[in-house]
């Protein structure tokens, strides 16, 4: 069960100096290293993915040593071009088409390309919250997984990621009104931690950083990887992992064109070691598909979380542009919502537009109404899951069932949100749930959302967590609490799928976190 | 660099003789398009260079996925999502949204294109019992009865459908050169700089 939830805690963070922080862009080979239809590697360690869980783990190896090989499906550079469809195309799994079915149907993206999920998340940067590392601690039997250890790791990847307090500067006006609608309220919050050095406020992290402003881990922690004798090979999707005698000894993998998607070949890694860092969906679905997750025991792909959340839309009597200043760069949390984390909503106009179904005979209002919206986005730390398989053709297959308790903290918090939009000046307030309508205060509003049931909500989710869990029961998880196999040796998983429950805040840095303490255990033999 | 698979002015797979049941699962997986519209749109950016842009095509012709058929639902349904206003005068009739759609479904793995292709035709064949003809062949007032029908319908899976092309159109609607500028105004790092338009 998952039912532990904690506040967000914020430490004090020094103002990052870009230049310490964002290096070149990791050299990658790409699908030109693929020659003849074949390319075979040795390593000692082979890494799948390249987002902040395998990033984390192959910086630890290559500076200890070890030759680290990493393979990942997407891009080999950042291909940024400020447009969501560019995005999904060549920067989202399965190209953004990964849909949970269940009691609603709502998109779970997850980020590809050296880089992952960092290439295009907002950045947030929050440290998993007290109670649940030390709940984990306790129930893993592993020390090192508590707050206070855990400190320590988080602020070295905080350093390297230069996480600092989102700048007044390039805030944006959005950000401003959440902040002081949460002063306003009492509640905790303001301007929120992003690992964004060099941010200009664009707005659009989530499309990709069109300036390099955003310490993504292709900047951060793989040059310094490729500096101390990793090697990326992208434009590779690992189709398995190659166990013998109960031991993994490599993984082997499909090289296409990131372009046309035309199949060029197979690429084959042998290592002693086998690192599985596709995220939450990509690696279970990939145990699934190779059919190794049978001799995995039961756990493998389930238990799914997603933080699946809603929005509140403000409109206020001036100009707000939400679009404008650093992307989610604001949060706050409601002292009686322990794990709802509402944070500012950034979409483009036409995703505003269709949320507010203000198109046919009333676009024209909804051009007029867009320059004044704000908005916040509510995240839920669920209690409710779901699992990951694999489709017969590869894709990942995934269910989740939300759950009548977190359909009532999404709603409350909801309500918070409309309370702090309304204590920010907002004249009215709205929601992307049907039936919910416009309102001019939070009594009404609460009364039009007490009547929606889960299929009303539009829902939405970019945080897929806990689908191969850390735990000391075989039976009941996929790993051990250093990330290893129970079932295989040599086999590993660093990524957000081994958290034993919902964190409740975004997971990148948990993620990089959790790398670091996975790196450095393989590296020390174990 | 090799050749997409399918180049604009391939001749298009030919449509169902008639609209199929549609299924909640096809549904589904028409709504999870919603996370990746870009998938579907982005096609025209990564074809850029090798065809005349989206935008630029006559009408009716050059298609890669649509047969004329499902281009005319395409067409006029984006016609009756973002019609001209006295802000935007440029609408989306104009917009080249089939070709944009056509261009984008290139990237789209085969199982959804053909969920696609069945709701396409299921939608514009829903006003047939009632109205007589299809949503295409509607007068404009009716398709804007029609349209808010599907947005506002009790089944979560129609509005889904429903909203889900009314945001697709709403990218090309947006990244058109006529109507880049007026959202650059609002979100500058992104409409009209170095976009598909």
């Amino acid at each position: 069960m998952s039912t532990e939830h904690g506040h967000v805690e914020v430490p004090a963070y020094p103002v990052p100096d870009p230049s310490q922080v964002i290096r070149a862009e990791a050299p990658a080979d790409d699908w030109t290293a693929v020659r003849d239809g074949r390319r075979q590697l040795r390593a000692d360690v082979v890494i799948v993915g390249t987002g902040p869980g395998g990033a984390a783990a192959a910086r630890e190896l290559a500076r200890a040593g070890a030759r680290v090989v990493l393979l990942e499906e997407g891009p080999s550079r950042q291909r940024f071009r400020p447009n969501q469809a560019h995005t999904a195309r060549y920067h989202m799994q399965e190209g953004g088409l990964m849909l949970a079915r269940g009691t609603t149907g709502f998109p779970i993206s997850a980020g590809r390309g050296v880089g992952g999920g960092t290439l295009i998340n907002s950045a947030l940067s929050f440290r998993t919250p007290t109670a649940i590392l030390d709940g984990w601690a306790d129930r893993l039997q592993a020390p090192w997984w508590s707050a206070e250890a855990m400190a320590l790791v988080y602020a070295e990847v905080e350093a390297l990621s230069g996480v600092g307090i989102t700048p007044d500067a390039v805030a944006g006006e959005n950000n401003r009104l959440i902040a002081l609608g949460a002063a306003r309220m009492g509640f905790p919050g303001g301007l929120a931690p992003r690992s964004t050095p060099g941010c200009r406020g664009c707005g659009i992290c989530n499309f990709g950083c069109p300036t390099q402003g955003k310490a993504s881990v292709n900047l951060t922690f793989l040059p310094d990887a490729v500096e101390h004798g990793a090697l990326i090979q992208a434009d590779v999707r690992v189709t398995g992992v190659r166990v013998e005698g109960g031991r993994a000894i490599g993984v082997v993998g499909r090289c296409h064109h990131p372009d046309t998607r035309q199949d060029l070949g197979e690429v084959e890694v042998l290592a002693d070691k086998v690192v599985l860092s596709a995220g939450a969906i990509g690696t279970p679905r990939l145990l699934w598909a190779c059919g190794l997750a049978a001799q995995m025991g039961g756990a493998v792909g389930e238990g799914l979380h997603v933080h699946a959340g809603s929005a509140v839309l403000g409109l206020h009597p001036h100009e707000v542009h939400l679009w404008k200043g650093a992307t989610q760069g604001a949060y706050f949390h409601d002292p009686a919502l322990p794990g709802v984390l509402p944070h500012s909503f950034t979409a483009p106009p036409e995703v505003c537009l269709a949320a507010l179904n203000r198109v046919g005979p009333r676009l024209q209002e909804g051009l007029e109404l867009l320059p004044r919206l704000s908005g916040v986005i509510v995240l839920v730390s669920d209690e409710s899951t779901g699992r990951v398989r694999a489709f017969a053709d590869g894709r990942a297959d995934i269910t989740y069932h939300f759950g009548a308790v977190d359909l009532e903290r999404a709603r409350l918090g909801l309500l918070s949100s409309a309370r702090v939009l309304f204590a920010a000046g907002a004249e009215s307030v709205t929601a992307p749930i049907f039936g919910v309508g416009t309102h001019r205060d939070v009594e009404p509003f609460a009364a039009a959302l007490d009547s929606r049931v889960v299929t009303d909500y539009t829902m939405y989710s970019a945080h897929p967590m806990s689908s191969c869990r850390m735990g000391v029961d075989p039976s009941t998880s996929v790993v051990d609490p250093r990330g290893r196999s129970h079932h295989i040796e040599g086999l590993y998983l660093s990524d957000a799928s081994i958290y034993p429950s919902s964190l409740g805040v975004n997971p990148q840095l948990t993620t990089m976190a959790a790398g670091v303490v996975i790196g450095r255990a393989i590296a020390a033999g174990g | 660099m090799p050749a997409p698979a399918r180049p604009p002015g391939a001749p298009p797979d030919g449509p169902p003789a008639e609209p199929v049941l549609v299924t909640r699962r096809q549904l589904l997986a028409l709504t999870a398009l919603s996370a990746a519209a870009g998938a579907l749109s982005t096609q025209a950016g990564g074809l850029a260079g090798t065809a005349i842009s989206w935008y630029a095509r006559p009408v009716g012709v050059g298609y890669g996925f649509f047969s004329n058929e499902e281009a005319a639902f395409v067409r006029a349904f984006a016609a009756t999502a973002y019609p001209s206003t006295p802000t935007q005068p440029f609408d989306a009739a104009r917009a080249g949204i089939d070709h944009y759609i056509d261009e984008a479904m290139a990237g789209v793995e085969a199982g959804v294109r053909d969920a696609v292709r069945t709701l396409l035709h299921g939608l514009d064949a829903w006003p047939r019992p009632r109205r007589l003809y299809r949503f295409s062949d509607l007068d404009e007032g009716q398709r804007r009865e029609v349209l808010d029908h599907w947005l506002h319908h009790f089944s979560p899976d129609i509005r889904g459908v429903a909203g889900l092309l009314v945001l697709l159109a709403g990218m090309g609607y947006t990244t058109h050169p006529q109507n880049a500028a007026f959202f650059r105004q609002m979100h500058g790092c992104a409409y009209g700089r170095g976009t598909d338009a």
